[in-house]
């Protein structure tokens, strides 16, 4: 019989007792104390707890509700920071052939009246399709010597040269540059 | 209303209202009881209150499930048993809140007794609140309350080995927090 089968039998006076337990539990180190704390456990009988260490419920909720609420609003504005972030960042890593494209949907029916500027545009969509093939969509990022830094290649990468960059397009080149990566 | 109309009334038949007005007299006159057995349950006057109100709720409502009339003490003793282990989890969980919150519990102590005694109870509260919600109540009812092995088992609805377990970690639990 063991220390937990005499503590049980300390506890439940039906249980049967062997021979030898009194002289035991005086002896044993882990079942004297056992037995001095059951004593003074019989002794709390009747006892009427003090009233208070009441955690109030009250105030934790309404602090809780404040809580969630100041959440909430870093989580929109967080959201928002990050939604406009991500918008600036395709803006301004959109591919060239994006950017032409949209420039041509807004500007074609400006330009159109101007004769020099119809044969730029005319031989930009041209450019573009011919180096469609060869032109990534984002050369900073996508280049293997730059790619270890991740989104931060755009700024340890080399000036980009863009091949639309070399050509003359007259004042069609103003529009370019104002739309181009930099 | 007129008379007539009064008459045409359907009556509820008289032994319905004599059993249910037997009713709410037994329950109120194991009140007192009961509340004075939530309290040391809860630890809390107020608190108790509203455990035995929720248990007479229970009892109305589920009393077509009581087996033996004779028995009702025991069996409204199961009820408010059960309603303040409920209560008894869920304020662990809102301690947990409140503490992460940094609201700190209210205290109330009472002026007619004395500082050894207010130390004495608050140092059992707290070692108790440290408890398992089975632990504290088997405790409660074995020890503060004087129940029987069997009547804790019979109101905790477990067997009176797993309460015997329950008492002996309660004790060393006890005994290690410094209230016994």
């Amino acid at each position: 019989m063991g220390c937990d089968d005499i503590q049980q039998c300390l506890l439940d006076e039906t249980l049967p007792r062997f021979e030898g337990l009194t002289e035991h539990v005086s002896a044993c180190p882990r079942c004297l104390p056992f037995s001095q704390s059951l004593s003074e456990a019989r002794q709390l009988r009747g006892l009427v707890p003090a009233p208070g260490r009441r955690v109030p419920v009250a105030k934790t909720k309404r602090r809780l509700q404040l809580t969630a609420a100041m959440a909430l609003i870093a989580a929109g504005i967080g959201t928002q920071v990050s939604l406009g972030h991500d918008w600036l960042t395709r803006r301004h890593h959109a591919s060239p052939q994006v950017q032409a494209q949209a420039h041509e949907n807004r500007a074609i029916p400006v330009v159109a009246s101007d004769e020099d500027d119809a044969q730029a545009w005319s031989a930009l969509r041209e450019l573009t399709r011919e180096t469609s093939a060869e032109t990534r969509r984002n050369p900073r990022v996508d280049d293997p010597a730059t790619q270890p830094f991740g989104a931060l290649s755009s700024w340890v990468a080399p000036h980009a040269t863009s091949p639309l960059r070399s050509l003359n397009l007259g004042a069609a080149n103003t529009r370019i540059m104002l739309t181009s990566e930099d | 209303m007129p008379l007539t109309k009064e008459l045409m009334q359907p009556v509820p038949p008289r032994s319905a209202i004599v059993v249910a007005a037997e009713r709410g007299e037994l329950l109120a006159r194991e009140r007192p009881r009961l509340e004075a057995l939530a309290r040391r349950l809860v630890w809390d006057p107020e608190e108790a209150r509203d455990v035995v109100q929720s248990a007479c709720v229970d009892a109305v409502s589920q009393w077509h499930t009581l087996r033996d009339e004779a028995r009702v003490g025991a069996w409204l003793r199961q009820l408010v048993v059960n309603r303040a282990a409920s209560h008894l989890r869920s304020r662990r969980v809102w301690s947990v809140v409140a503490k992460l919150f940094l609201v700190e519990p209210e205290h109330a102590p009472s002026v007619d007794e004395s500082a050894d005694q207010r130390e004495h109870r608050a140092r059992l509260g707290t070692a108790l609140e440290r408890l398992s919600t089975r632990q504290r109540v088997a405790f409660t009812l074995r020890y503060l309350e004087g129940f029987s092995l069997d009547e804790v088992a019979e109101s905790m609805n477990i067997d009176r080995g797993t309460v015997r377990v329950h008492l002996q970690r309660a004790v060393k639990a006890l005994r290690a927090n410094g209230a016994l």
